[in-house]
């Protein structure tokens, strides 16, 4: 439950520059209400970052889930200097980073499979398109990956990404190349396969 | 401009970060380069396929929002219980 003081701070803070501010500190009183208007927003994004990382839905859903408790435990030291969704993003990255270096790689996709897939228009053909490129992202170094899908899939600026890599901006811009290119090359091999099946 | 540098700005371009000089130099070399152009379209491929790919990740409804802040505020419930005892 929270005083009048907490709701009018929650109110005054979504309509501010940092509407996150008044969630936190109704939250930090016990209000469920503004704990769910705080996360809720960024649900889709970390799942699908998790996702992109870690290249199982299951195992997203379960490294989104522990963000949040982590983030929840560690709210009262967040200070805002950087936004609260790099916050949470980086939470999620250190999670998937450490999940992924103790657990064995995902399964590679089963070659028998693809010869159900029909042609590459078909939804079957269109899945077996995107498993592929899930592999092609898989085979980038972690840190590599997770920059390129906060740029492409989050529309994350370079600087919100250097924030949540710890990069500067150069660095942001190199790693971005470095991916785009090895998985310029990965297509260019799946084009020439492509052409000799 | 060699092929290198030129596929670096394909790549900033991306994000709409290359001055005006930058882009003259880069579309006089991509007029004499096929490689460079090739590699342009890949580029754009990449990208154009990377969001389709997000819009259609398999990721289910759920609520792990809603299971966390469970789990904290009984995670709070008990150390508040503990430390008033």
């Amino acid at each position: 439950m929270v005083g009048a003081g907490e709701q009018r701070a929650v109110s005054d803070g979504e309509s501010g520059p940092a509407p996150e501010r008044g969630l936190i500190r109704a939250g930090l009183v016990g209000d469920r209400g503004a704990l769910e208007r705080l996360l809720a927003p960024h649900k889709h994004s970390l799942v699908a970052v998790c996702y992109g990382v870690l290249g199982s839905a299951e195992d997203a859903e379960d490294a989104a889930q522990e963000t949040f408790l982590r983030a929840l435990r560690a709210l009262p030291s967040f200070r805002g200097d950087s936004a609260f969704r790099s916050w949470l993003i980086r939470i999620a990255l250190n999670i998937c980073f450490s999940w992924k270096s103790a657990r064995h790689p995902t399964e590679p996709w089963e070659e028998e499979q693809s010869a159900a897939a029909a042609g590459a228009g078909s939804p079957e053909g269109i899945a077996l398109g995107h498993l592929r490129l899930m592999e092609a992202l898989n085979s980038l170094p972690p840190h590599r990956r997770a920059a390129l899908l906060l740029k492409e899939w989050e529309g994350c600026s370079l600087g919100e990404i250097g924030d949540v890599m710890g990069w500067n901006v150069t660095r942001v811009k190199n790693e971005l190349y470095r991916a785009r290119r090895s998985l310029a090359e990965w297509q260019r091999r799946e084009t020439a396969e492509g052409e000799n099946r | 401009m060699n092929c290198e540098r030129v596929e670096q700005l394909l790549s900033e371009h991306l994000e709409g970060f290359v001055s005006e000089r930058e882009a003259g130099a880069m579309a006089a070399h991509l007029g004499r380069c096929p490689a460079c152009r090739r590699r342009q379209e890949e580029f754009t491929t990449i990208r154009s396929s990377l969001r389709t790919l997000a819009q259609q990740l398999p990721l289910p409804e759920s609520d792990i929002d809603r299971r966390a802040i469970d789990c904290w505020l009984a995670e709070r419930a008990v150390s508040n219980a503990g430390w008033r005892r």
